[in-house]
């Protein structure tokens, strides 16, 4: 079996002059469940449609399980499991008929599992849809976003498959049905080969299930690591002088940083904490604290654009 | 198998197209033959006579064409819904996904359309109801009007499947279903008219598969 | 990756196909909507000048009276000149009568009786009888097999014929025969050029069909039951269907038949007469591609093969025929100028031709059994050159844009254009729409643009050929 899942090497996609993507290099080694994270607009969808070969790359190339992207033969795309933005589904068909036509393109659960290909898990896709309350005779286009994700979801696990694509998979989801998820994906970990990249808003998602955080920030990976190592290396220091503060400021891995009366706060990433003391007492610091941050607070520090326009800066005046 | 999968799930969506095909032909065909044996106790001794089943025609026309369209319409509904992903993401090759849709369509025009079109044709070819029984030739016109609905079913389609802007040329390939309609109008005879239709649908159907296979979802 | 790079190679043609299409037909409109507001500039500007319908439109010069009239002949080969006239004031028809001279032979008034649905005439005395002819229509269309089987929305149709007297019905769906079937639909033979069969396997069938039409004595009397006149390719049978009889009349042996004329069509009735002191013969002239007029006269039977003068063939502008007790004659009208088939139908639309003066004449010959044909009389005359009646401007608006609209466009949509505008104008042209005087009488230009999108091919094809001209050939202002 090959060691990478996923790769991507210098993936771009322009969309007039604009680049979506740019310059993706990417690898994602089997068994590993990868967070894939960004702002609005940073290019995950898109990458991700270019993973899957819905999307033709002005340049570079991406690779699923060996096989080139823009030719996923039918075999590969039966070991890839992918649920969409938005889980848009037939809206006229009813489960029972989804699950029918779904389960059409796989083999039968026992008979692959001893050629070890793809096989359609009919329990698991029911014992789901009976745990969300939702039942074969109703129809799509009439359950709400949640409950669409949530035949989405049991579509795309049913069939076990060798490497999960998720575009945003709990969008919609109440607090206990996405925990419920979460904890089917540790499930899912546990097999062995089964490799995750799904894509989120929600950090604490990421957090509890993820061991690799891919960051993308205007179509450029900005952080591809473990999420120990994120957590370490982003770092924010809170700074406050008795005496005026310098001008400029040299830090080794300074991301940016906000001035306030005597405080001065900086975002730094990958300074050693010997470092910051050393910085600290060469300026004439009073005192300094690195903030406790979750990796909610440490991605938006991270992905914060310099110099924006802060409209609730109104609080910081009072 | 997994074209018959694709094959009855595309059919499942466009049963009730086939229903009200059914409705509409038997139901307004069936009047109009009816007419037609009051009308043609008052035809000439000798003269061209208007086949039995000339009031049926342009019924089969606007039937068949708005069969085809709204079968051709999936394409657009299916982007504006964004069910592509879920459809292309099926094992299978794009070709394959295609020509099922393309297949539905035309066994929705050749069993519904077709099988009304050929029930009407039999009903009025029944001894004791014309006194001049409807032609072959008939018969196979009515098959050329319902291929206008596959004209029409693969110039909305390549105008649904389009990424071009509805400015430029998004909407050619209904336009093109105008033409051809009009043009195979335009007095020719069995044989033209038949290269003509063709045309119409091998012309949009070849730049169908192309944008089909090559577009970006 | 095979199947995506075939597809282009194959859909980038067809795209381009259609994108030609669609650009041509785009073209199209644009240029039929610029004409139709040009034309609607021309005819709100005619309008002007026909406000004052009271007023009689100015008097025809004496060539210009000469040109409109209808030349006829006496059975004697005297030349008479028809000239209608329209009186406003009276809202009467006049018609006058002049000899070769110039002299006034007859003068009167058409009416039009509703009980007969004829017109007559109130004259000082009974108009002079002039010979009557059968004209030959050119390739006719509405009773051709070739336009029976088109296809269109409401089916091709067949040829039937129906006895409610002997409870049959016979049917010709173009396999060459006839197939009989009883009310009852069950089968009772077939017909075809060996006349009546049981089985199917005796049949000989007809040659590929051209025309067909019933023998009629007038225009407006049908007489459904009469024999058929069955015209083939190259053979003229004469079908009695009731009687279940065929008669092969004539066999041009290979040679197309091109043109015909059956018995008692049209004879146009300019000055209609009670009783008629001349003795018809019925006579059918069928005119094949070599030009060889082949007659099938009655009372007495009689076949006879008639060749024109070789020198006239490209200047004809009008042939006619008839046959009485004194003999056959042919009526020929002969232009200066050699014209196509398609000219010579439109020629009053033809601006190159009528802008200048044409000689013209018209010859009466006698059909000898044994020799060549003998010129009885003759008759010539010069056309004026037709000058616009409208006015300066219309024309000048007219002729400036015609050029600059049609610059644009490209060379194969014109040659599509003249291929088909013929055949498609003929049929609104012969069919006498009244859209032309809606259009010239109407006070909305907007509404008019929105019918002229309509009918684009009419429109474009008058705009084209020149409305200007129709109007000055007919008197109005």
């Amino acid at each position: 079996m090959a060691e990478y899942v996923l790769e991507a090497q210098g993936l771009t996609k322009f969309y007039g002059s604009k680049p979506a993507v740019d310059h993706i290099d990417l690898k994602i080694p089997r068994g590993c469940v990868c967070g894939f994270v960004g702002r609005n607009g940073a290019g995950k969808t898109t990458a991700i449609k270019l993973m899957l070969g819905f999307l033709k790359p002005t340049a570079g190339s991406s690779r699923l399980l060996g096989c080139d992207s823009q030719n996923l033969t039918p075999a590969i795309r039966q070991r890839i499991g992918y649920a969409a933005e938005g889980h848009h589904l037939f809206r006229d068909a009813t489960i029972g008929n989804l699950a029918g036509f779904h389960s059409a393109f796989f083999h039968k659960q026992l008979a692959s599992a001893k050629q070890g290909e793809a096989g359609w898990d009919g329990k698991l896709f029911w014992d789901m849809i009976e745990y969300f309350g939702l039942s074969k005779k109703q129809k799509i286009k009439k359950l709400s976003n949640g409950q669409r994700a949530q035949v989405s979801l049991a579509l795309t696990l049913a069939p076990n498959p060798e490497l999960l694509i998720m575009d945003d998979p709990t969008l919609g989801l109440d607090a206990a049905i996405r925990r419920q998820f979460l904890e089917g994906m540790i499930e899912l970990i546990m097999h062995q080969g089964r490799t995750i990249l799904f894509s989120s808003h929600i950090l604490g998602d990421i957090d509890r299930v993820a061991d690799r955080i891919i960051v993308l920030d205007k179509g450029v990976i900005r952080a591809n690591c473990t999420i120990e190592q994120f957590r370490t290396a982003v770092k924010k220091v809170r700074f406050v002088f008795g005496q005026s503060m310098p001008e400029t400021v040299d830090i080794e891995g300074l991301l940016h940083s906000r001035r306030a009366d005597k405080e001065l706060e900086m975002v730094l990433v990958g300074t050693a904490d010997e470092k910051i003391a050393e910085w600290a007492k060469s300026a004439g610091v009073e005192e300094y604290q690195i903030i406790k941050q979750n990796l909610e607070d440490q991605f938006i520090e991270y992905t914060a654009p310099i110099g924006q326009i802060r409209p609730f800066a109104w609080e910081a005046k009072q | 198998m997994k074209f018959l999968a694709l094959l009855r799930g595309q059919l499942g969506g466009i049963i009730g197209t086939g229903i009200g095909q059914i409705i509409l032909i038997l139901g307004c065909g069936y009047f109009a033959v009816t007419a037609a044996t009051q009308f043609e106790r008052f035809s000439e001794n000798f003269g061209s006579a208007s086949s039995p089943l000339s009031g049926v025609g342009p019924l089969l026309i606007f039937a068949s064409i708005l069969c085809g369209s709204i079968l051709g319409l999936q394409f657009w509904l299916m982007s504006y819904r964004r069910t592509w992903h879920f459809l292309l993401h099926r094992s299978v090759s794009r070709v394959t996904i295609l020509l099922s849709m393309i297949t539905a369509a035309v066994l929705t025009l050749v069993v519904f359309t077709g099988g009304c079109w050929t029930l009407l044709f039999l009903y009025a070819s029944l001894p004791g109801l014309f006194v001049l029984p409807p032609t072959l030739q008939v018969y196979f016109e009515g098959w050329l009007f319902i291929s206008l609905g596959l004209v029409f079913f693969m110039g909305v389609a390549l105008s649904g499947i389009s990424t071009a802007k509805f400015y430029t040329t998004k909407l050619f390939g209904i336009i093109f279903a105008g033409i051809i309609l009009i043009v195979t109008f335009m007095s020719l005879d069995i044989f033209r008219a038949s290269i003509v239709i063709a045309a119409g649908i091998l012309i949009p159907a070849v730049q169908l598969f192309s944008v089909f296979l090559n577009r970006d979802f | 990756m095979h199947s995506k790079s075939l597809s282009k190679c194959f859909a980038k043609p067809a795209e381009v196909f259609t994108v030609i299409v669609i650009l041509l037909l785009a073209v199209f409109i644009v240029q039929m909507i610029a004409l139709g507001i040009e034309m609607i500039i021309t005819i709100q500007k005619t309008n002007e000048w026909t406000t004052n319908i009271h007023k009689e439109p100015k008097e025809p010069t004496l060539q210009e009276k000469i040109d409109r009239s209808h030349k006829e002949f006496l059975p004697d080969g005297t030349v008479l000149l028809m000239y209608e006239k329209y009186n406003r004031a009276n809202r009467q028809d006049v018609i006058q009568i002049h000899d070769a001279n110039n002299n006034l032979v007859w003068e009167g008034v058409k009416t039009y009786d509703t009980n007969s649905s004829k017109y007559l005439l109130n004259g000082t005395n009974e108009a002079p009888e002039y010979l009557r002819w059968n004209i030959i229509y050119e390739e006719t269309k509405y009773r051709s097999a070739e336009w029976i089987q088109k296809i269109r929305p409401d089916f091709s149709e067949t040829i039937g014929f129906k006895s409610n007297i002997d409870k049959e019905a016979w049917q010709y769906d173009f396999k060459g025969y006839f197939t009989g079937y009883t009310y009852e639909r069950q089968p009772i033979g077939y017909i075809g050029l060996n006349g009546f069969v049981k089985n199917k396997s005796e049949i000989k069938p007809f040659g590929k069909l051209m025309f067909w039409d019933h023998q009629r004595q007038t225009e407006y009397e049908k007489q459904p039951a009469s024999p058929v006149i069955w015209v083939t390719t190259s053979q003229v049978c004469q079908l009695n269907i009731a009687n279940r009889k065929v008669d092969v009349l004539l066999n041009t042996e290979g040679s197309r038949i091109k043109e015909s004329c059956f018995t008692g069509m049209s004879n146009y009735d300019f000055v209609p007469v009670k009783t008629s002191a001349i003795k018809y013969r019925p006579v059918m002239d069928f005119v094949t591609e070599d030009n060889i007029h082949h007659l099938i006269l009655r009372e007495p039977e009689q076949t006879l093969n008639v060749s024109l003068p070789n020198d006239c063939l490209g200047r004809i502008d009008g042939i006619a025929f008839t046959a009485t007790e004194n003999g056959i004659f042919f009526k020929i009208i002969l232009t200066d100028q050699s014209l196509s088939p398609a000219q010579r139908r439109r020629l009053w639309a033809n601006e190159e031709y009528m802008k200048k003066e044409h000689k013209k004449w018209i010859g009466l010959y006698k059909v000898n059994q044994n020799g060549p044909l003998e010129l009885v009389s003759r008759y010539d005359w010069t056309t004026p050159a037709i000058k616009a009646v409208n006015g300066e401007n219309s024309v000048i608006l007219h002729q400036r844009c015609k050029p600059y609209i049609t610059a644009f466009s490209p060379p194969i949509y014109d040659w599509v254009w003249r291929k088909y505008s013929d055949y498609i104008s003929d049929y609104y042209y012969e069919n006498s729409i009244p859209f032309q005087q809606y259009l010239e009488s109407s006070k909305n230009p907007g509404l008019s643009i929105c019918h002229s999108t309509c009918l684009p091919v009419w429109l474009l094809w008058v705009s084209r050929s020149g409305t200007v001209w129709q109007d000055a050939l007919h008197g109005e202002s």
